[in-house]
């Protein structure tokens, strides 16, 4: 099945929508040839041609490996927007906003703690409120609320929930400027509040895996990863607090979108220009929500160090488990890029995509700025996940941009039809993966097939250099909400 | 009444809702929400709450409503089983019985009902819309 969108190769890894009609831009899409059947299949080519038309859009729209259709922006969209002709789009975003991914390294022998996986397990799927609607222990005042709001992972640290050396090492310190709570709804504070401390349920997951293979030795040896390591990543985002903002800034988008006569091929991509008070006012909200995930994961850290520290009777310095990143998935941020040779100040959408600047960049903390930026990319729960590190193309071409992940290719109903009469938790066991979930049926939703191969995405940005390979990490327990 | 049923969609929910007319529409399109936030619980219909939202057109109503009716269960644990409901221009006033806290019935977390491709079409017998719910 086509989409009806011309494509053209640009190269092994590059292809061009050339802009046509209402396209200011072109779209540019980072894939090999076998993913773009799949990704023509899927109506992802038609979101990015649909980015294209938004005002003030810069260089070109663009799509990750992993792309895949979203709600305006494909899941795995990329664009930046000028300050005086561009605009600001929730779409753009998404409904969590800043979800995004952690990993931690360990001083941690996987072959030494196999033997206590499932205790492991265990104590972090008691140890972190997961599923749905399940709320955290945090009781949270309106002052409180308004400081994780404000602060992010700051807030977290300062009462006593992380290490002060986790801030150096997450996006935006964990803390996005410009946050105000005083905008933000009662409803979006009722969904949060409970929430805080929490991972949520479909493809968020807590996992411990080990580092199996390394392809950068100096760049892992910076990143602390060893090989036979175990390491931790945490998947998670704003909760509902994140959805809720967004759900109520799609309203006043679209009227902000035909008042500010921003035609939109799909209502989704609903937009106000960067200067307006409709921009301000999301963004602000918007900032309330990054900090809020932030925090969210912060305070999810240390319930897992606490957690792996009591199993192993070893206190949790002493098992290292230091912050390499947190990465954020879904937002929109300024950011200097350089343009046709001029450096401008751009508003940068990622929804389903990842920063990943590269070695030099004097936005990273003085740890990374020879290496790069470490780029974290979770696979399926089967099968394997990748660390990378920011590449020079990059920031030459994707406005410092790589993908985030594998990207679905069953429908959950189809995954659950796949899932039927096999005993999944069983299959996994015997891969050597122990996983524990609230939810029979999430489980098999997020079966290992359900996703692409996340190592065919990290060839397409290995090859085209937006971010090169690092290390690549196994599975040995999962929580899924 | 009208009808509803879960149709394939790669990586959330997607509803086919087919009713009367509008109210009806909205009242299906409830009881699709609350069958996919308790994985098709019984809801008893002991307590009584009016729910209401506004929109512009059909869709803009489908959509404020289901995340009412959706957001209502997950920050006050009121989920509906039962609806009333009228348009009246751009208003929507539901009369809904449910269960009063009862978050624990929700297993499902859905983050929120979309615009995503939707259109509110007449077709014989009344209205379809496809909804898409972001999980």
């Amino acid at each position: 099945m086509t989409d009806g969108v011309k494509v053209e190769q640009l190269d092994e890894w590059r292809f061009r929508i050339p802009a046509t009609g209402p396209m200011r831009v072109d779209g540019i899409v980072y894939a090999s040839e076998e993913m773009m059947r799949d990704i023509r299949a899927d109506k992802a080519c038609q979101q990015v041609q649909n980015v294209a038309h938004l005002p003030g859009i810069v260089g070109a729209s663009l799509a990750m490996p992993d792309v895949h259709w979203g709600y305006g922006f494909p899941i795995g969209g990329v664009a930046a927007f000028d300050p005086d002709e561009g605009v600001i789009s929730p779409g753009g975003v998404g409904y969590d906003i800043n979800c995004g991914v952690r990993l931690l390294a360990s001083d941690v022998e996987a072959d030494a703690v196999r033997p206590k996986m499932r205790e492991l397990a265990t104590a972090l799927f008691h140890a972190i409120p997961s599923g749905v609607g399940q709320g955290s222990e945090l009781k949270l005042t309106d002052k409180d609320l308004d400081a994780v709001l404000t602060e992010g992972a700051a807030w977290a640290v300062r009462t006593g929930r992380g290490r002060a050396a986790d801030l150096e090492v997450t996006e935006e310190r964990g803390r996005m400027a410009g946050a105000d709570p005083t905008l933000v709804s009662e409803r979006a504070r009722a969904r949060g509040r409970p929430q805080l401390g929490s991972l949520g349920s479909g493809n968020h997951f807590c996992e411990l895996g080990v580092v199996d293979e390394i392809y950068d030795e100096e760049a892992a040896a910076t990143f602390g990863l060893v090989r036979g390591h175990v390491t931790v990543m945490i998947h998670s985002g704003s909760r509902g607090f994140g959805y809720q903002v967004c759900d109520e800034s799609l309203k006043k988008m679209l009227r902000a979108s035909e008042r500010h006569g921003i035609r939109l091929p799909d209502r989704q991509l609903c937009a106000a220009p960067l200067g307006s008070d409709e921009a301000k006012r999301y963004f602000a909200e918007m900032a309330c929500a990054i900090n809020f995930a932030f925090a969210n994961r912060q305070v999810m850290t240390q319930v897992v160090r606490d957690a792996l520290a009591r199993v192993l009777s070893e206190p949790a310095h002493t098992l290292g488990l230091d912050l390499v990143w947190d990465v954020c998935h879904n937002i929109a941020k300024w950011e200097r890029h350089e343009v046709d040779g001029e450096t401008r100040r751009l508003c940068v959408h990622r929804k389903g995509a990842t920063r990943a600047f590269p070695s030099g960049h004097p936005d990273l903390p003085k740890r990374y700025r020879d290496s790069g930026q470490p780029v974290i990319i979770p696979g399926d729960m089967g099968r394997y996940s990748y660390v990378l590190k920011g590449g020079q193309s990059a920031m030459k071409e994707t406005f410092g941009s790589s993908c985030h992940g594998a990207g679905r290719r069953l429908s959950r109903r189809k995954a659950k039809e796949a899932a039927r009469g096999r005993r999944i938790f069983e299959e996994l066991a015997a891969a050597g993966v122990v996983v524990m979930s609230e939810r029979k049926s999430t489980v098999a939703e997020e079966i290992p097939e359900a996703y692409k191969d996340v190592a065919d995405v990290v060839d397409v940005v290995h090859g085209a250099g937006l971010a090169t390979r690092v290390a690549r990490l196994r599975p040995l327990a999962v929580v899924k909400g | 009444m009208g009808d509803y049923r879960q149709i394939d969609h790669t990586a959330d929910v997607a509803l086919a809702l087919t009713a009367e007319d509008e109210p009806d529409l909205l009242a299906t399109g409830a009881r699709a929400i609350v069958a996919l936030l308790t994985d098709d619980g019984e809801v008893a219909p002991r307590a009584t709450r009016t729910l209401t939202c506004d929109g512009r057109d059909a869709a803009e109503r489908l959509v404020a409503f289901l995340n009412e009716v959706l957001v209502v269960a997950l920050t006050e644990g009121f989920v509906v089983a039962e609806l009333d409901v009228e348009v009246r221009g751009e208003q929507v006033l539901a009369r809904a019985r449910g269960e009063e806290d009862a978050l624990a019935r929700v297993t499902q977390e859905l983050k929120s009902v979309t615009y995503h491709d939707l259109e509110v079409r007449a077709v014989d017998g009344g209205l379809a819309a496809t909804v898409v719910i972001d999980v």
